[in-house]
């Protein structure tokens, strides 16, 4: 069990936040916005070239095999600025769905592609507004030549900018809540899948897919490893969300640090007053808790531990409680500002709001965690 | 294989052979050894494992060997300890001493106060109480008046001490006394040890709302202390105590990790009490949330002093994390402590009958008790105050 950053991992942390901080400070999060474009194609070329798109990749494939946390490292940086790119969608749960799946030429061709940044991809399995990751309702039944499909996703990130959906399914005889072993690779400009574009409090890029009677080669299928492995990407995807509500609220915790220490009212700064001493003394307490327990899970899914589904549940069942604190309080401290769209705060918030919900609520991941504990 | 993994290996073989099975946990507070003058055992087997700890210096495992500690490094200390509890053994000696005035006199004792004393700690010869608190000086310690006047080759002390831990069996007592009223009143305090036995030292239990008395408070009349107990510096006490809090403080925390037996788990009382599925689910969902939770928060804290003792092996600690971890093991505890009685209903406040069972009895009693631990050894808006003050760095307020 690693709870201390390994030189090499420091050495990324450095790099990611000054990457972060100069290239996607929330300025260039602001512009996206403005221009209605979903990514900066010249910074993910960037980051392309710093290794990042590769760091889950197996090295046969051209990948850097650099590990989860390495990963984890990203998305906590990545969150503390806002930025906007296919790393978490594509680089992480994309690249972890395809390193669960059986090896195929298909398979290994896109990881290749994925890992030199020449294909994005995007993981669309959920089938419900609120969060019931084991109902699978999309079917693939056999065709001519392959394979016919049927169904529908839910709030996908990034599947209309990306170059090809990793989406679950079933076969027509599987119960709808049971996975029978694979998932398809979508072509998203392709005819016979429309997609509805759901706009969140976060502005980024979600869409519902719908798909009816499409087609696809045989080789598009991809079988999983094991019957684990549709639990293991979800893990991974709420890892990775655990990592970016840390970074999220850290940001805003020490932006808020910073403003206590400034603002005078009654003739003091307002960090001097013990009421919100307190506060902010607690708040520390509980991200110093759940920095540890979120590098805890990203190392427990990295080396495939026995307990990695019950660390992952108490990484994101902490880091939603610990966000809604941090950010709620933030835009309290701040005060009237706090609440306008000219100060970041109240971004931080609108992201941690999202996320909280992604990939499970804390209600969900304490009563997985009671399951997985035995009570 | 490293120098460690073979000091592993022995002392995993040691522990097996010498740790009798009475003496494997988990541990309830009537096994637990303490010394003193006249020591006495819970059991045989209690008396053989102190003697056998004793020996080999593990008592006291990172004190220096030529005080009859076990010289261990850090590391190997580390290793003993994760040994013994995966044997769960009986702490072989519990007492104020060890944890606290132990690395005090090690750091700011003069050779004779270290010749005479430590070795008698880590022996388990004596046992000590600490006096600090005063009627009027709780949180606000510094402010205490309990007055010791230089008479030349002997201090003379007159005043009272209160909330010491185990005050009226203890042979020995350490003391924040004043010695000086100039300049700041951190200043003009002064670390002193007086033997208990000296004419003119009374201590008197103090009953508590749990019906323990733990607690006593010390008298001070016209006792006479020779200056050559003074640890560290005449007027300097305030710097010895500071870093001696810091050890408490890391007792204490380490206390709600339930070292010294506490109380039944969790979702074996909900399961007991309030019924379960076919499945083994604690069928109130409430409550299953509520204990998830409290699990959840003890896993974290558990996990994050294992963060900092990697951090410190690799040189890398955030020397401000320790300072977390006082207020948030003892408050889970205490959410633990109510979660645990709110499930038992009216069996879990059971006060006279015979009735209650022991885990029920025991279910009460520490709800009653553990009230202590949010306030002993810095209460916990002094430890929220420290935090913004060392951890954050947030100006001085009007009242602070």
């Amino acid at each position: 069990m690693s709870l201390v950053l390994t030189e090499e991992q420091s050495i990324l942390q450095q790099s990611a936040a000054e990457f972060y901080s100069s290239v996607m400070p929330v300025t260039a999060f602001r512009q996206l916005r403005e221009s209605e474009a979903v990514f900066d194609a010249e910074t993910w070329s960037q980051m392309v070239e710093l290794g990042w798109s590769s760091i889950m990749v197996p090295e046969e494939l051209g990948g850097l095999e650099f590990g989860l946390m390495g990963m984890g490292i990203l998305a906590i940086e990545g969150a503390r600025t806002l930025a906007k790119s296919p790393l978490t969608t594509s680089a992480a749960v994309s690249v972890a769905a395809l390193n669960f799946c059986k090896p195929s030429e298909q398979r290994d061709a896109l990881l290749s592609a994925l890992a030199a940044g020449e294909k994005m991809a995007a993981f669309a399995h959920l089938e419900t507004t609120q969060f019931k990751p084991a109902i699978i309702r999309t079917q693939s039944a056999s065709a001519a030549d392959g394979y016919n499909v049927n169904g529908s996703k839910s709030c996908v990130e990034n599947a209309q900018s990306s170059d090809v959906i990793l989406m679950t399914a079933r076969s027509p005889n599987a119960g709808f809540s049971e996975s029978d072993g694979f998932i398809l690779l979508i072509d998203p400009k392709a005819d016979g899948i429309e997609f509805n574009s759901v706009g969140l409090i976060d502005e980024r890029e979600y869409a519902d897919i719908s798909i009816s009677d499409f087609n696809i080669a045989k080789d598009e299928k991809l079988e999983w490893n094991d019957d684990a492995a549709v639990a293991q990407v979800l893990d991974t995807a709420t890892v990775i969300a655990a990592c970016e509500l840390y970074g999220c609220s850290l940001e805003a915790f020490e932006r808020t640090l910073e403003y206590v220490k400034d603002r005078e009212q009654f003739g003091n700064k307002i960090g001097s007053f013990q009421a919100l001493q307190h506060r902010l003394a607690h708040q520390y307490t509980q991200l110093e808790l759940l920095k540890t327990v979120v590098y805890d899970a990203l190392s427990a899914v990295e080396k495939n531990r026995k307990d990695a589904a019950l660390a992952v549940s108490h990484a994101k069942a902490l880091a939603n409680d610990t966000a809604r604190l941090v950010t709620t309080e933030a835009i309290q401290m701040h005060g009237g500002i706090g609440i306008t769209d000219e100060l970041d705060i109240g971004l931080f918030y609108k992201r941690a709001r999202v996320l909280r919900t992604m990939w499970g609520d804390s209600v969900y991941h304490r009563s997985r965690f009671a399951s997985l504990s035995g009570y | 294989m490293s120098d460690l993994d073979a000091f592993r290996l022995e002392t995993r073989a040691w522990l097996e052979e010498n740790c009798p099975e009475s003496q494997r946990g988990p541990v309830t507070p009537d096994m637990v050894i303490w010394p003193g003058k006249n020591q006495t055992f819970p059991s045989d087997d209690a008396r053989l494992w102190f003697e056998r700890m004793r020996d080999k210096g593990w008592t006291c495992p990172d004190y220096p060997s030529e005080y009859a500690g076990g010289g261990l490094s850090r590391a190997e200390e580390a290793v003993l300890r994760e040994e013994m509890q995966r044997l769960n053994c009986c702490p072989p000696l519990t007492d104020q001493g060890i944890g606290m005035l132990g690395p005090a006199l090690l750091e700011f004792g003069t050779e004779q106060l270290k010749a005479e004393h430590i070795p008698k700690i880590a022996r388990g010869e004596l046992r000590w109480c600490q006096g600090y608190s005063e009627p009027g000086a709780g949180s606000d310690l510094a402010s205490l008046q309990c007055k010791a006047e230089d008479k030349g080759d002997h201090f003379l002390i007159n005043g009272t001490k209160i909330w010491t831990s185990y005050g009226v069996e203890s042979d020995w007592i350490f003391c924040l006394v004043r010695t000086s009223n100039e300049g700041p009143k951190q200043e003009g305090i002064t670390f002193i040890l007086v033997d208990m036995e000296t004419p003119g030292v009374k201590a008197k239990a103090i009953d508590l709302i749990s019906g323990a008395s733990e607690f006593a408070q010390v008298f001070f009349d016209d006792v006479k202390v020779p200056k050559t107990n003074v640890v560290g510096e005449i007027h300097k006490g305030w710097t010895v105590a500071k870093s001696l809090l810091k050890h408490e403080r890391k007792m204490m925390s380490e206390l709600s990790k339930g070292v010294l037996g506490g109380t039944a788990a969790l979702p074996d009382v909900a399961k007991e009490y309030l019924g379960s599925t076919d499945d083994g689910e604690i069928t109130e969902p409430l409550y299953r949330d509520a204990i998830a939770q409290y699990e959840m928060n003890m896993r974290a804290i558990g996990l994050t002093g294992y963060r900092t003792h990697q951090e410190a092996l690799a040189r890398k600690m955030d020397t401000n994390v320790p300072l977390i971890m006082k207020y948030l093991g003892t408050s889970e505890l205490q959410i633990k402590d109510e979660l645990l009685v709110d499930m038992m209903g009216l069996r879990g406040l059971g006060w006279k009958d015979e009735q209650f069972n022991e885990s029920e009895q025991r279910a009460t009693r520490e709800l009653l008790f553990n009230k202590a631990l949010t306030i002993a050894g810095g209460t916990n808006e002094i430890q929220l105050n420290i935090i913004a003050k060392r951890a954050l760095g947030l100006p001085k307020g009007p009242h602070s």
